[in-house]
């Protein structure tokens, strides 16, 4: 997988990446501008009760969900839906990472039934190759060992399991449902 | 690095130097202990076909075993001298032809690895010269005219297919049979479950590995299951009687010769009704 | 009262119908690995999982190392074994980085000391419910059997790994832990084990689960997980699912526990470029597995989950010996299962349970006998038969053939100069390398083999290979150059030379066939 093999416009990358997203079984969305990426999350929301990861950028989303009567579960393992930003997207293989962080909430990805990413297209990366590369430089760059995020989270697609006859079969204990809404 | 070379490494021979070889007037045929103590018309047939592409053959004396039995085990000692003995029995020959494709396969893979010093580099330059019948006979570049209606399937003996690298000549020799038709049946590569001493160590499941095997020729529809490897077909055939499984084995230098014999013969007699 | 497993309650009414050898519990020692091959065989499921797995295979287009993976196995072939030269010096490494990270790292040499550090660590912190992701090395120091024994219930979070632990067995394959049931088979234990009525429909079984191990994951005070890779420069643990309990079992109790073998280390964090999609192609043909989950360390201040701790336990059980030794390939090992897949006796004998250790196929048969404490019998080396299978589709070409054949050659050395098999094979080599003596042992097989054969069809029993032989397959004829060339012994009058003298002459194979293969069909 040479590097230059790979569309270096952006517009290429965001259809390969949803491209390979919906072929490991998730879904992905270009959202033209901020209304349009909170239309969406609401929508895909619908009324169900909804984890949403606390940042300045992801306010505009909680006030809306808010407004929309749409509830934050009390405890986290009840909530239906997860939302959450990404830092990296990968579009070869449609793959979501997620660092752990302060403010970040990683179970949003994780303990709800759909969980829906946020991806700033500025995230995107071409390959695996260049996502490892990435990783390593900026482990390499945390001088002490409390900046270095604890977990970093690689998601490609829906959970799945072939541990039954080894057929393929969506959802065991992750979410069963993987959106990406692309944004600028 | 080339340590982890020792892996499946088929030894294959560059082409343009085993074609050269194979324009030789003589070989010596290396029959193998099984073929000596079980399967004469496989030696015969062997023999037939390379006089008939005008090959003096040689049958060296004192010739036994390659070793394998006892190399595979677990006592790499006998299998060592079985080796030497080997090399000095064939040595004095250009070219080395032998109807089994896992014992040419011991001599190419295996020697090199158990022998030191001298006795590996004698191995090495003699297995250079040593063919498997298939491999000689397209490598000699001269065809004859077979021809047999008969619809048979192939069977890749592990040895052979892995580590002598060879699954194309059998195929390409079949082809030259006029009205013989080749089925390729599913995992064609798949072992037979012989194993040598694991036939007789886990016999349920040598045999049970076989019959898959027979069942898979089987539901090609051929009357014959046709290998280079008179291991798997002694088991196979022994397997198939035994379990009253209508399909026959033959090793490939047989059909050959039987294709010459007559033309357009028909194989089964009333043996499959 | 402790914190007991939901995921597991109600197991005591699960029928367990798995043989002894099978289980999980029971020691296997007694068990003849020749007997328990020959039961496996016959097992219902058997001839399912060897269909299935050659399915599989078929459709996967065999073993094809296409662009780029063949550039990624040729460069996983150099990384693993320079990993290998100093294997020592990288886990040091791998424990100052980690430990710089913030973790606590155990060193065990056996599987004793590995045992008494997850326990302490699990007693010293009250720990009274773990739940566990899949990980080979736990089942190698029998982790879950230990931690039951002092009350602490630990819980099976991969699907696979959950059945089997439902059930009592081990695990069947690397990947698949419950290849060797059907989806009616897994309807059944959970039916079981709710008291309700489980549908054998693979969604309902997947939801049963899903639901069954929520609760364990929220109220479960450890995780235990293995460790796919472990980098050496960043101090960082890799581990891989796709059903996601990784990333249950690592992020959401307050204590992590990492167990790996020494192996699992790799030079370099960059070089998961390379092992992550080869890991994946050769195990399932996949990409990526849906989770790869990179861990460096405890939740740091700010954070607002993970674990308050996360130990790495470090196990060598014989390892440091191997990297030294002959056999250090097998130790390039990571884990992806093709070989197995790929194994037509492994296939044949329905899985890995047959070969009574913990690991099973042929990476099972190469590493069991040459870890310090065995987890199976030191002859599973003879369990094969030496086709190659494994090594065409070993994404980092370990010559699994030639290293079986070197043990099984340490296995008949350690009977020692004068066992009964070493001086026949001794006087073999002797006999077949002299001309006279060739002919005179081959002149005694043909004139033994008609009294054989003579014996056979007056119903007496075969004496050794002989007797194994028939069992299912009728004997060659042992005739000389002569008598096969007049035709005086043709099996058949109207037969053509059919394999000539590899055929029977005795025409009543078929009751060999009626006595000793009661059709299965
Ligand atoms: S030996 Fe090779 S094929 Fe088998 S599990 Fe290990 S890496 Fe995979």
């Amino acid at each position: 997988m040479s590097p230059d093999s790979f569309p270096q416009d952006q517009d290429e990358l965001v259809a390969m990446f949803i491209r390979e997203l919906e072929a490991a079984g998730g879904h992905g969305f270009i959202c033209d501008n901020q209304e349009d990426l909170i239309d969406r999350v609401l929508e895909l929301c619908g009324n169900r009760s909804v984890l949403l990861e606390e940042d300045p950028s992801t306010e505009p989303i909680r006030f809306r969900l808010l407004e929309a009567g749409v509830s934050a579960p009390s405890d986290m393992w009840d909530a239906e839906v997860g939302v959450a930003k990404v830092d990296f997207a990968v579009a070869a293989t449609g793959t979501l990472v997620l660092m752990a962080g302060a403010n970040r909430l990683l179970g949003a990805s994780l303990l709800p039934y759909m969980f829906i990413a946020l991806v700033d297209r500025s995230c995107l990366l071409a390959d695996f190759d260049g996502l490892i590369r990435t990783l390593d430089m900026r482990l390499a760059d945390f001088d002490t060992e409390s900046a270095k995020p604890s977990a970093i989270h690689l998601i490609t697609g829906p959970s799945r399991t072939g541990d039954v006859e080894m057929q393929l079969t969506m959802g065991v204990h992750g979410p069963p449902e993987v959106y990406a809404l692309l944004y600028e | 690095m080339d340590e982890f070379n020792n892996g499946i490494s088929p030894v294959g021979i560059a082409h343009s130097i085993m074609d050269e070889l194979a324009k030789t007037a003589r070989v010596a045929v290396f029959a193998t202990c099984m073929v000596d103590l079980a399967g004469h018309t496989v030696l015969e047939a062997t023999e037939k076909v390379l006089e008939a592409m005008g090959v003096e053959v040689v049958l060296p004396d004192g010739q036994s075993c390659c070793g394998q039995p006892a190399l595979n085990s677990g006592y790499p000692d006998p299998a060592v001298k079985l080796a030497k003995h080997w090399i000095k029995t064939f040595e004095p020959y250009d070219v080395v032809v032998s109807p089994a494709g896992s014992c040419v396969a011991m001599v190419h893979h295996h020697f090199p690895r158990i022998l030191e010093g001298g006795w590996r580099e004698r191995a090495t330059r003699l297995s250079k010269r040593t063919f498997e019948l298939t491999q000689f006979l397209v490598a000699r570049q001269e065809r004859l005219a077979f021809s047999l209606d008969e619809t048979v399937t192939y069977h890749d003996s592990c040895h052979m297919k892995r580590f002598l690298g060879e699954s194309s000549t059998p195929r390409e020799v079949l082809s030259w049979v006029k009205g013989l038709q080749l089925v390729e049946m599913e995992g064609a590569d798949v072992c037979c479950g012989f194993g040598g001493t694991f036939s007789v160590k886990f016999p349920e499941v040598s045999v049970e590995m076989g019959r898959l095997k027979l069942d898979l020729a089987s539901r090609t529809q051929a009357g014959f299951i046709v290998s280079a490897d008179p291991g798997c077909l002694m088991h196979l055939e022994g397997t198939a009687r035994a379990q009253g499984i209508g399909l026959r084995t033959m090793h490939i230098a047989e059909l050959l010769a039987k294709a010459m014999q007559r033309k357009s013969e028909h194989l089964h007699g009333d043996i499959r009704s | 009262m402790a914190k007991r497993s939901i995921g597991l309650q109600g197991r005591e009414n699960i029928y367990l119908d798995r043989p002894i050898w099978a289980s999980a519990h029971e020691e296997p020692e007694g068990a003849v690995l020749s007997d328990v091959v020959a039961q496996a065989v016959d097992r219902p499921n058997t001839r399912k999982v060897t269909d299935l797995l050659m399915a599989v295979e078929e459709a996967r287009g065999g073993p094809a190392w296409p662009s780029p993976m063949d550039f990624l196995r040729e460069r996983a072939s150099v990384i693993r074994r320079e990993t290998l030269e100093d294997l020592p010096g990288y886990v040091s490494q791998l424990a100052d980085a980690a430990r710089s990270n913030g973790m606590i790292v155990h060193f065990a040499s056996t599987p004793g000391e590995a045992r008494q550090v997850i326990t302490d660590i699990a007693k010293e912190r009250g720990v009274e419910l773990v739940v566990k992701s899949k990980s080979m090395v736990t089942e190698e120091i029998g982790l879950t059997k230990h931690l039951e024994s002092m009350g602490i219930e630990s819980v099976e979070t991969d699907l696979g790994e959950y059945i089997v632990q439902l059930a009592d067995e081990r695990p069947s394959h690397v990947m698949v832990p419950a290849i060797h049931r059907s989806r009616e088979d897994i309807a059944r234990v959970f039916s079981q084990l709710s008291g309700g009525s489980v549908r054998s429909d693979i969604p309902e079984l997947v939801a049963f689960a899903r639901q069954r191990l929520r609760a364990d994951f929220a109220r479960a005070d450890m995780g235990i997980s293995g460790v796919n890779f472990a980098a050496a420069d960043r101090g960082t643990l890799v581990i891989v699912t796709n059903e996601g309990n990784g990333r249950m079992v690592t992020s959401r109790p307050r204590v992590h526990v990492a167990v790996m073998t020494m192996e699992k280390v790799i030079p370099r964090f960059s070089d998961l470029a390379v092992l992550l999609p080869l890991l994946f192609y050769a195990a399932s043909r996949q990409r990526l597995t849906a989770y790869q989950t990179f861990i460096n360390g405890p939740r740091r201040p700010g954070e607002q989950e993970g674990p308050e701790e996360v130990h790495l336990v470090i196990l060598d059980n014989g390892r440091s010996d191997i990297s030294k030794g002959s056999y250090k390939e097998v130790l390039a090992c990571i884990r992806c299962g093709a070989c197995q897949s790929a194994c037509p006796v492994y296939r044949r004998v329905g899985g890995g349970q047959a070969y009574l250790s913990t690991y099973g196929g042929p990476i099972g048969a190469v590493l069991t006998p040459l870890l310090k404490e065995r987890p199976g019998p030191s002859e599973l080396s003879f369990l094969s038969t030496l086709c190659g299978a494994c090594e065409e589709v070993c994404p980092v070409k370990i010559p699994l053939t030639s290293l079986l054949i070197g043990l099984r050659a340490d296995y008949e050395a350690s009977k020692g100069p004068y066992s009964a098999s070493g001086l026949a094979w001794k006087a073999w080599g002797e006999l077949w390398s002299r001309s006279y003596g060739y002919s005179l042992s081959t002149t005694a097989v043909r004139l033994v083999a008609p009294l054989m054969e003579k014996a056979r069809q007056l119903g007496f029993p075969l004496p050794g290979a002989a007797g194994r032989w028939v069992q299912g397959r009728s004997l060659p004829r042992f005739t000389t150059r002569a008598q096969a060339k007049h035709g005086s012994t043709a099996p058949f009058d109207s037969a053509p030379p059919v394999l000539g003298n590899f055929t029977s002459d005795t025409q009543d194979d078929s009751s060999v066939s009626r006595e000793e293969h009661i059709d299965e069909s």
